[in-house]
């Protein structure tokens, strides 16, 4: 494998050396490379530097996925430690990055830590997280309410 | 459960003064997300916004269900009323648990279909294929029989047509195997000989004919003559039993059924309501619950309490098997009102049968 390094720079200015390897694992910069290779130096518009340093640890630890099992596990134990990190609002902004520097394993494994995290959550507590508005009027609310009345008898008792 | 949902917690990495929310992100990051909770959250999470709720009620939410695997069963159940209008309903699966017992009709979700075609029709077919599910033949208003096949799209719960059957039936055998629905007898006895069956494939959306087991015809007098089971379709009657491997296209005869290899007894002699869950055969015979496994048989333990418990007036209407385990549908005539009742138990009993 060439050990070429390549510089990745966020949109606040902060740079990044890495081996080819793992900035290919950004499929963005991927496509980049495969346009023109003498690039070294790339920069990345839409991620600061904090989330772009989220996104180069979690490729640099997946830069060769193994397929025996052992190293699965480890690097799935490796996945829950690393999510642990952050709360939801950071996780949001890993999303977005994951999304826009194309790294897909990064993309499910957010949206799934996401997914749990917010699964218990009461409406009012989405909404406050993460920043939704109520556009319900008063009366819709209360006809999806009364659609769902039944649920929220049982919304009392914790769930299993 | 507030509990859970503790404010997030200090030690977290918390970056950038202004987050972005969750309104912030593109509706397919949103679906990202979404699609990997359980549909029994969703109830609750249409709540949070009008946004929350298109994008929960969305077909889009089934195309990524289904992308990265996080598809889930739902049943649902046709009424027909003797006016001839069906009615669909739904099943919230929350109310699914081991044992449990559903006696509340609230807990019946009407399906929400739009009336400018809904049919209607008698004596028609059903059968499920993925999302999917196939009204097939059956009398018209006008007690016409008829070739039509309907769709429900369980996803967007629109109806569509499918390409009509080669001619009408009434009363037919239908089962999804392998990618193509397979319709049996319900044609006039004339007709019978050359037109005993057909297969409609899904993908190429056209019908092909499918052969009768027997040049002496098969008589569709029985309700529990027809299983898939292990990727093939097998055909009881009276004297003989047939195996069609969809592979090698053509019936053959089979001692599997009658030998007791397969399920001890002959499809044809087990009567009341019958499901398989994982090639255990369940019967519920008149209360009494029994299972079929390769050459062995008996009672379901822990059943029994069921029907000691269930007076005579209840009558089992179906057995389902709802994602691996058993789900029993009856009927309880009370005050001469019909009430429905859905129990599920089973689960990982089943494997102690094996």
């Amino acid at each position: 494998m060439s050990s070429n390094k390549i510089v990745l720079t966020s949109s606040d200015g902060e740079s990044f050396e890495v081996e080819e390897v793992v900035a290919r694992k950004l499929q963005i910069v991927g496509h980049m490379l495969e346009d023109d290779c003498v690039i070294n130096e790339i920069p990345l518009q839409n991620v600061t530097g904090d989330i772009l340093s989220m996104v180069i640890e979690y490729c640099k630890t997946h830069v060769d996925e193994e397929e025996s099992e052992e190293a699965q596990t480890k690097l799935k134990t490796w996945d829950e430690e690393f999510m642990k990190k952050f709360d939801i609002k950071t996780l949001l902004q890993i999303i977005l990055a994951a999304n826009y520097l194309n790294v897909k394993g990064l993309l499910d494994l957010v949206s799934q830590t996401i997914a749990d995290t917010i699964k218990d959550y009461t409406p009012e507590q989405i909404r406050e997280v993460f920043g939704v508005e109520n556009d319900y009027t008063e009366e819709e609310e209360a006809e999806v309410r009364k659609e769902n009345a039944w649920a929220f008898d049982e919304a009392d008792t914790p769930k299993p | 459960m507030d509990a859970k949902v503790e404010p997030p917690q200090k030690k977290k990495i918390t970056i950038s003064p202004s987050p972005p929310s969750f309104s912030s992100l593109p509706d397919e990051l949103v679906l990202h997300c979404l699609a990997r909770i359980s549909k029994s959250y969703y109830r609750s999470l249409s709540l949070v916004s009008k946004s929350f709720y298109s994008l929960l009620t969305s077909p889009d939410i089934y195309a990524f269900r289904s992308q990265i695997g996080t598809t889930e069963p739902c049943l649902y159940i046709c009424l027909k009323s003797p006016t001839c209008r069906h009615s669909w309903i739904t099943l919230d699966e929350t109310l699914i648990t081991n044992g449990g017992e559903i006696k509340d009709e609230l807990s019946l979700e009407m399906v929400k279909l739009p009336s400018s075609h809904s049919p209607t029709r008698l004596n028609s077919t059903t059968v499920a294929a993925g999302s999917e599910i196939y009204q097939i033949g059956g009398i018209n208003k006008t007690k016409r029989s008829r070739a039509v096949i309907s769709v429900l799209d369980c996803c967007s719960h629109k109806w569509r047509r499918a390409p009509n059957m080669r001619l009408p039936r009434v009363d037919a055998k239908s089962w999804f195997l392998d990618g193509k629905i397979y319709v049996m007898g319900g044609c006039r006895k004339r007709e019978e000989s050359m037109n005993w069956g057909e297969v409609l494939d899904l993908k190429t959306q056209t019908w092909k004919p499918l052969p009768c087991p027997s040049d002496n015809g098969v008589d569709f007098n029985h309700k529990e003559n027809v299983a898939v089971l292990r990727g093939r379709l097998y055909v009881t009657t009276k004297d003989k039993n047939y195996v069609y491997d969809p592979k090698e296209g053509r019936w053959k005869e089979t001692l599997e059924l009658a030998s007791g290899i397969c399920f001890g007894l002959s499809l044809e002699s087990i009567t009341g309501p019958w499901c398989l869950v994982e090639n255990v055969m369940i019967n519920d015979n008149g209360g009494r619950y029994w299972w079929w496994y390769e050459s062995s048989s008996g009672m379901i333990p822990g059943l029994s309490d069921l029907y000691m418990k269930r007076a005579s007036n209840y009558r089992t209407i179906q057995l389902v098997n709802y994602g691996g385990k058993l789900l029993i549908i009856w009927q309880a005539t009370i005050n001469k009102r019909t009430t429905w009742y859905a129990l599920n138990r089973l689960e990982k009993r089943l494997s102690s049968f094996e």
